[in-house]
């Protein structure tokens, strides 16, 4: 499984990197250009992404990401330094993105971050 | 065949195959049309960087056979590079986007091009508070389509007063004076100017951004509810 | 009765806690990091080290900070020399630096001494530079970035900044900057990710004792910088 981090902080990338590329092919960018760019290489099963990004911020990304028909379907888990409370408390407001979950990082450790992500794994059927 | 000049915003863009774009635009004189932009992907495409968001255009299209049109140039004519600097501004641009698209499927006005442009040149503009400049839009929006609360008097026909207190009543559109109530006088003040003059000027009131964060939970209920969002 | 005005207290308590969050969830997300690896590996305890240093030094900075706002602390000037505290900044900051793949050079080109806050101006500086290596991007481990600290004269004034190669900011995106400061989650997007509170704050607190921080180039480098006019009582001692 190929997991794509967008992550501008040089030291939680690092964090990142150790923590899950025992168990996943990682690869990791600090922007939102760069991020589309990576997805057209190779299609991610997952994205983990960071809002608070520079030049184009993670809202704008989704909106872009979200146009190309490839890419609607590919799981996205918010996982941010914004509090959620400066976005609508509605649900739909996220799902209307596709957006699968949306974690705060202060209160979120890697290994619940680990939870969410297999729990996106499709089930292989034998 | 004619070619057709215009000016435009981008209302939604979808990738198509390889390198092509499908666009829908919003108009002044002909409100929504959507545009198939042909090799805008590839890396040398003349008009990839004009269809932007967020931005005014100048379009030249051909008329299609069916619904779609054929755009041939593009030029950017101003680009509110700002919005994306900001996740609540860009939050605010795309929610924007979305009224006005679900809103022109049945209206043809060029009042909602008028209102987008503005939107996007208030937004664009990091000195106005991005709370204040969403319920202007919406007390705009409310106030065309004739959907805008009663800001003169409460449900009793009385004139707000400075020391009662008010909730705001669904059922009538109006605020209900009510002992411990959610809203003051002030802040019905604030929709009242808000409804009247743009977030511009309102940005000159003391106070303005904390109760612009108060007070626009409730404008985006009453939107949500009046408009069908 | 609700006070209506976001007074310059109010907003450096938020830029407190918004500039904290980063480090706290990085000491955080690398002790689990360090954990799940099976215990204490050297690397992850410098970071975590290096990062609560950081979160200690922003701490103290910030409520300095606010007590200069509130005219709560008296400003006690001393003769001081701006190569001696860069020097010590330079020492303090280099272990984030070094984090964040980003060297540092120091360039002191005159020891003329000025009236200062040594400590004020200290924390000044070392949000400054903070907010300058935490703007590099990550991942970019093939270019090493440096900052570098001047102090070099200027007529009746040392200029003492901290330079980068690639600060592009001009005055008056700087002054938008700091005019936009509550009404806007990021402050310098263009430049990082982070909130860039780190700037406002140094700002304040060199505001407070009537100097002002503005955007400066100096040996093809661009940063942040400010004036100390010469003592020159002090010079003729």
């Amino acid at each position: 499984m190929n997991i794509l981090f967008i992550e501008p902080d040089a030291i939680l990338a690092k964090s990142f990197k150790n923590y899950f590329s025992k168990d996943y092919k990682v690869r990791i960018t600090p922007s939102a250009g760069q991020a589309i760019d990576l997805a057209d290489e190779l299609t991610p099963d997952v994205i983990v992404m960071e809002l608070q990004l520079k030049h184009h911020n993670g809202i704008d990304f989704l909106y872009e990401f979200r146009s190309y028909i490839d890419w609607q379907d590919v799981p996205i888990i918010i996982y941010t330094i914004v509090p959620p409370d400066e976005f609508p408390s509605d649900k739909s407001f996220w799902s209307k993105l596709n957006v699968q979950e949306y974690l705060y990082k202060p209160t979120t450790k890697l290994s619940q971050l680990n939870s969410r992500i297999n729990d996106l794994i499709p089930i292989e059927t034998t | 065949m004619k070619q057709n000049v215009a000016s435009a915003i981008v209302l939604k863009r979808t990738n198509f195959g390889e390198a092509d774009r499908i666009i829908r635009v919003l108009t002044p004189e002909r409100g929504k049309i959507t545009l198939m932009a042909k090799g805008v992907r590839k890396v040398n495409s003349k008009i990839a960087g004009s269809i932007e968001l967020f931005s005014i255009i100048d379009i030249t299209y051909l008329l299609g056979k069916g619904s779609i049109e054929r755009l041939i140039s593009a030029r950017l004519k101003k680009h509110f590079g700002n919005i994306v600097k900001d996740i609540n501004r860009t939050n605010a641009g795309y929610d924007f986007i979305k009224v006005i698209d679900k809103i022109t499927e049945d209206e043809l006005d060029n009042v909602w091009f008028d209102l987008l442009a503005q939107s996007f040149e208030f937004l664009n503009n990091e000195s106005i508070d991005s709370n204040i400049i969403k319920i202007w839009f919406y007390l705009y929006v409310l106030n065309i389509t004739g959907h805008l609360p009663n800001l003169v008097t409460d449900t009793q026909g009385n004139n707000f007063t400075e020391h009662t207190s008010y909730n705001f009543s669904l059922d009538m559109m109006s605020f209900e004076p009510f002992d411990k109530g959610e809203y003051s006088s002030d802040q019905i003040k604030i929709l009242k100017l808000a409804s009247q003059y743009g977030p511009d000027k309102l940005m000159n009131i003391k106070g303005i951004n904390s109760l612009g964060e108060t007070i626009y939970p409730l404008v985006l209920k009453i939107s949500r509810i009046s408009l069908e969002l | 009765m609700n006070n209506l005005d976001v007074d310059s207290s109010h907003i450096l308590l938020k830029s407190v806690a918004e500039e904290l969050r980063l480090p706290l969830v990085q000491i955080s997300r690398l002790s689990e990091t360090s954990l799940a690896r099976g215990g204490r590996l050297l690397e992850d305890m410098k970071l975590i080290e290096s990062s609560a240093d950081l979160a200690l030094q922003l701490l103290d900075s910030y409520i300095l900070g606010l007590e200069f706002s509130n005219k709560q602390k008296q400003i006690d000037l001393s003769p001081i020399t701006m190569g001696a505290v860069l020097n010590d900044v330079a020492h303090q900051i280099h272990k984030v630096a070094n984090q964040n793949n980003c060297d540092i050079e120091v360039a002191i080109k005159t020891s003329h001494p000025i009236m200062g806050n040594y400590e004020a101006i200290k924390l000044a500086y070392i949000n400054i530079a903070n907010s300058l290596i935490t703007s590099h991007d990550a991942n970019d481990s093939k270019k090493r970035r440096s900052i570098t600290f001047s102090v070099f004269g200027n007529g009746p004034r040392n200029i003492a900044g901290v330079y980068t190669q690639d600060l592009n900011i001009s005055r008056v995106s700087w002054e938008r900057s700091l005019a936009i400061f509550e009404k806007t989650r990021q402050k310098m997007p263009d430049f990082t990710s982070t909130n860039g509170s780190g700037f406002y704050v140094a700002h304040t607190i060199l505001e407070a004792m009537s100097l002002t921080l503005v955007p400066s180039k100096h040996n093809g480098l661009k940063g942040l910088a400010a004036g100390f006019p010469l003592s020159h009582q002090l010079q003729l001692v």
